[in-house]
């Protein structure tokens, strides 16, 4: 992804922050006892709330000053109003998002079917 | 806030110095730094700023100006100075850092801001190729001149 | 001398058996003279009856003489046996007479038996009626000796409740005055308390306004505490005004600054604003200065405010403190004035009572004058009675002496007892040291006697002991110790007149001054003659309080 785009988004809320997942990126988004599980095409990442997806966010790219003093990986920077927005990258998601549950949450989704009630609903 | 010889000449002959000579005046932690003026872009307050998980200590977090992220840095511990007195109004100072064709704003979070100076390129002894490009006399006291270049994409 | 025969029925019996015998004859003479006569008989009864006769009457003549002679003799022997049953019978009166009753029994020895004891029964009687004489008359001294006493103690007592009476007296009269005076000082302390009374309502009111007053300096103090909150409230307000002015200075100073910035990447263009924009930035340093400056002043205004109310936080509790005394003042200026009160309350109250007691005191004074003049009637009273009870012990010591004068076999019989020491004398008669050490030796079985002395016949020697406990520091007088002029003394003439135990009368002694008398006793010989003289001299006081 190079310079601002347009994308449909994902939005996240975990830990006090606002996250994105580009909706491309996701399979399906599943709910645990402890949050919800989206399931991305490799792997999967815990979020406490799924806000919804944004359409046509814009988003920047987040390789100059942010990716010298911070270690993650990142797939872009958005704002949403004025609140920031990490948007991840989903091969390598920050380490926030690791599943704390174990192998219940392994269980994958059968279908998209089984997203949260939220979804598609701007937040 | 102290008066700078430029302040003085300014109001004397009434001209502007040369854009390149002058610099924004501001205080990190116990040392008086100066940012190149044609680097700066805004001077904010109360800048939100949201903290990453697992970040370095120079880095705040980050906030939004002109509906664009901007990454915030602490330049206190940027430049590794002690730390000073609280600050009573901490300021932002939104700059373009990199090289100079980049476009990336970064927030550069000070203690406070004092006034535009006018410093000769003669006057600076040079420092070295990091942020610090050297050190200048204003008033008497020492003035670390900065260079925002260094700052920017790891590569 | 007492016989067996009875002499009455002998003399009766001879003389009528004499006539029996004539009369007989007599009758039987004329019968037969008779018969003779009758029948011209013979002669021969005649000169039968004649010799009959003769014969008879020969016999009648003998017996007679006989029976005469012997009631002659018996005559003879009974008027000495009478005249000496007489003599016996009059030596025995001598000693009763005398008063001697243990003599005239031993006199009474020699008479007949019913005689005898018919006079020893008397001589008991007069013993005994003698002895209850003397006891009577010992309890008669005793009692008297009591009275006496007891008048004597009445008498004192009297004195000393005539002086007691004079001293309640005084007493009183000083415990008027006494009464009096607190009278007056209650009095006195009235007034005083009226004043201080007075003195307590001025310094309650004066109290009153100071509490006032303080409580007013507290108020101002509150007004000042408020308005120093007030003000420190403002300062508040101020310092906002200041933050915000601040704030606004800054926020002008970045305004500054980011014009500053702006026109310097407005290049040329930006000149004249960057000109702006530095002045605006010196007005806002100046803004910021001058409330640094105003923040100073406001600082030290607060400060002095906070000084202000911390020294009226202080005022106000030293007001409070003074308040609390001023009001703890006021309630101890009450109860003064309620002290004051009850206390000339309690002084009229005293005067009341001490006039009151001195009404009281002058009634028992009178009442004790009235007293003391009984008490002095009593006394005077006494006085008579002590001097009956004076001739009571007279009588008592007359009647003693009355009874002393007979000789009884009694303890308590002077006589006897001056009889036992002049047999005791006689029997060491001829050595004088042994005569005195004997009367030495009476004297101390003896405390009523104080002089003891015995002379010979012709008054030349003398052994004289004398009784310390009852002379006590008086010496022997001279006189007495030589003998002078004794033999002419009452005593020693009586003794020698009488030749028996005397009692002289009551006299003054020469030794210790008191009344004494003396019990004088012969001292016989062998053969009943006088060969000295023993003197008992006897303590009047000391022989009635046995």
């Amino acid at each position: 992804m190079n310079g601002v785009s347009g994308e449909r988004v994902l939005l996240l809320r975990h830990q006090g922050r606002l996250w994105g997942v580009l909706h491309d990126a996701v399979r399906t988004v599943t709910r645990g006892h402890d949050g919800f599980r989206v399931w991305l095409r490799e792997g999967d990442i815990t979020a406490d709330h799924v806000l919804g997806v944004i359409e046509d966010l814009r988003v920047w790219p987040a390789d100059g000053v942010l990716a010298r003093f911070w270690g993650e990986k990142v797939g872009g920077l958005a704002i949403l109003g004025t609140t920031p927005v990490v948007v991840v990258d989903p091969s390598s998601p920050p380490a926030i998002f690791r599943s704390v549950s174990g192998p219940e949450s392994s269980a994958e989704p059968a279908s998209d079917s089984d997203l949260g009630p939220d979804m598609g609903k701007t937040p | 806030m102290p008066v700078s010889p430029a302040d003085t000449a300014a109001g004397q002959s009434g001209g502007v110095a040369p854009a390149d000579d002058r610099y924004l005046l501001v205080q990190a932690g116990d040392e008086k730094c100066a940012l190149p003026l044609d680097r700066v872009r805004r001077i904010v307050r109360s800048l939100s700023v949201t903290p990453l998980p697992g970040a370095s200590a120079e880095l705040k977090g980050l906030a939004e100006f002109g509906g664009e992220p901007l990454t915030v840095l602490d330049f206190s511990r940027l430049l590794g100075a002690a730390p000073g007195a609280s600050p009573a109004y901490p300021v932002t100072v939104i700059a373009w850092a990199g090289p100079d064709e980049s476009h990336e704003l970064v927030g550069l979070q000070v203690d406070a801001v004092l006034e535009v100076v006018s410093v000769p390129a003669d006057n600076i002894a040079a420092g070295g190729d990091g942020i610090v490009r050297g050190d200048v006399s204003l008033g008497g006291e020492p003035v670390r001149v900065i260079s925002l270049s260094v700052l920017g994409s790891v590569g | 001398m007492q016989t067996t025969t009875n002499p009455r029925s002998d003399r009766f019996n001879a003389p009528y058996l004499g006539l029996a015998v004539t009369v007989v004859l007599a009758l039987a003479g004329l019968l037969l003279l008779t018969t003779s006569a009758a029948s011209g008989g013979p002669d021969w009864p005649f000169g039968l009856y004649l010799l009959v006769s003769i014969g008879a009457v020969l016999v009648y003549i003998f017996v007679t003489f006989r029976d005469h002679r012997t009631r002659q003799v018996e005559l003879e022997q009974a008027a000495a046996s009478r005249q000496q049953l007489e003599q016996g019978l009059v030596t025995a009166l001598e000693e009763l007479r005398a008063g001697d009753l243990v003599t005239c029994v031993e006199k009474a020895d020699g008479l007949p038996r019913g005689l005898q004891d018919a006079f020893v029964s008397a001589a008991d009687a007069i013993n005994t009626l003698a002895q209850q004489i003397q006891n009577s008359s010992i309890d008669v001294a005793s009692a008297a000796n009591s009275v006496n006493q007891i008048a004597s103690e009445l008498a004192s007592g009297s004195s000393e409740q005539a002086a007691s009476v004079v001293e309640i007296t005084a007493a009183m009269e000083e415990l008027a005055r006494t009464a009096a005076q607190i009278a007056d000082n209650a009095s006195t302390q009235a007034d005083l308390t009226a004043q201080a009374e007075a003195s307590g309502s001025v310094g309650s009111d004066a109290v009153d306004e100071a509490v006032e007053g303080v409580e007013e300096v507290k108020k101002r103090i509150s007004g000042i505490a408020t308005r120093a909150d007030t003000l420190g409230t403002r300062s508040k307000e101020i310092y906002r005004v200041l933050d915000l002015i601040t704030d606004i200075a800054q926020e002008t100073h970045i305004l500054s600054l980011n014009a500053a910035i702006e026109a310097a990447a407005a290049g040329d263009h930006g000149r004249r604003f960057s000109v702006v924009a530095e002045e605006v930035r010196r007005l806002a340093q100046r803004s910021q200065e001058s409330v640094d400056s105003v923040r100073n002043l406001l600082d030290e205004f607060t400060s002095s405010i906070r000084a202000t109310v911390v020294a009226t936080e202080e005022g106000s509790k030293e007001a409070a403190r003074v308040l609390e005394r001023a009001r703890a003042a006021a309630a101890a200026i009450d109860e003064l004035k309620s002290a004051s009160s009850d206390t000339a309350r309690v002084a009229k109250e005293i005067s009341l009572a001490t006039q009151q007691q001195n009404a009281a005191s002058d009634q028992v004074v009178l009442t004790l004058k009235e007293v003391s003049q009984v008490v002095q009637r009593m006394a005077d009273s006494l006085k008579d009675f002590s001097g009956t009870a004076d001739q009571l012990n007279d009588l008592g010591l007359a009647i003693q002496l009355v009874a002393q004068s007979f000789h009884l076999d009694s303890p308590h019989s002077l006589k006897r007892l001056a009889s036992s020491w002049a047999q005791e004398v006689r029997k060491r008669f001829g050595s004088w040291e042994a005569i005195e050490g004997m009367l030495g030796e009476m004297l101390q079985d003896n405390g009523f006697v104080e002089l003891t002395y015995v002379m010979d016949a012709g008054g030349g020697q003398l052994a004289i002991t004398v009784n310390e406990d009852v002379a006590g520091t008086h010496d022997v007088p001279q006189p007495v110790r030589s003998g002078e002029g004794l033999t002419e003394r009452p005593w020693f003439r009586g003794v020698m007149r009488e030749g028996r135990t005397i009692i002289t009368p009551v006299y003054e002694s020469l030794l210790s001054g008191e009344q004494c008398f003396t019990v004088a006793a012969p001292v016989k010989g062998e053969g009943d003659e006088i060969i000295g003289v023993l003197g008992v001299d006897v303590n009047v006081d000391s022989w009635t309080k046995i």
